[in-house]
């Protein structure tokens, strides 16, 4: 039986919220996605940092109505390994 | 939940997520109110061909500029930026939908060459409902790609 390999920056209950989102749109404003996920402002931050490091996401601004909007996206590295872990956890779903 | 959930548990996640963009897409009003405009808008653009220059031009992008303030203004309202083409086989429902809208454009054209300008009601009315139709088939292709993860 092949070993389970899940990808650890993905597999944290916030940050494949914040991937599950993205992976289905182009982009999505950060406040959007922290609303829909209910974490605060630094929770976010943190995941996003943390995915934006490992070169899974892209962040924008843009200045729109009057303010600044932050905007997310997955990087194609991101949509791979989203897309590769989800297998990953529908293969191990499937054992259990 | 802890920090590290059962595959059972991650999938769980991903689909309770997935469920607020669809809710964004599918929110019944405001997607009729958005395909009645997008509908509108190609319409015009559609049945504007038939039109001598700079008419035609005018349809044509007034309703790019249209279509694009339409999505910009979706996009403010809902946080959520969707291109059309973005899920794999949703993409091929805005491409196809693309297509048969350029075919008519043409035709309209080729109707304004002759100077048959009447055919420009007929076709900004089969524009409108094509669009309508393929609006409705976009959102429940993109809600079937997206049902599951």
């Amino acid at each position: 039986m092949k070993a389970p390999v899940i990808d650890a920056v993905i597999h944290a209950p916030g940050r494949l919220q914040i991937c599950a989102i993205l992976a289905d749109v182009d982009q999505a404003e950060f406040a959007t996605v922290r609303d829909a996920i209910a974490v605060s402002d630094s929770v976010m931050s943190k995941h996003v940092k943390q995915l934006e490091d490992a070169g899974y996401l892209a962040i924008s601004k843009a200045a729109r109505g009057g303010r600044q909007r932050t905007w997310l996206k997955l990087t194609a590295d991101g949509r791979r390994a989203f897309k590769a872990y989800v297998a990953e956890l529908t293969r191990l779903a499937g054992i259990v | 939940m802890n920090d590290q959930p059962t595959p059972a548990e991650a999938l769980d996640l991903i689909r309770k997520s997935r469920n607020a963009v669809r809710a964004a897409v599918s929110d019944g009003k405001a997607a009729l109110r958005y395909a009645l405009i997008y509908s509108a808008i190609v319409g015009v653009m559609v049945g504007g061909q038939v039109l001598d220059l700079p008419f035609n031009v005018v349809c044509s992008a007034g309703g790019v500029l249209g279509l694009a303030l339409l999505a910009k203004t979706w996009s403010d309202r809902t946080g959520i930026w969707i291109s059309g083409v973005s899920p794999r086989r949703a993409r091929w429902v805005a491409i196809g939908l693309g297509a048969v809208l350029l075919v008519l454009m043409l035709v309209g054209v080729q109707f304004g060459r002759q100077q048959q300008i009447w055919a420009g009601i007929p076709l900004g009315l089969a524009a409108f409902a094509i669009a309508m139709a393929g609006s409705w088939l976009w959102i429940k292709v993109f809600l079937a790609e997206t049902r599951e993860p």
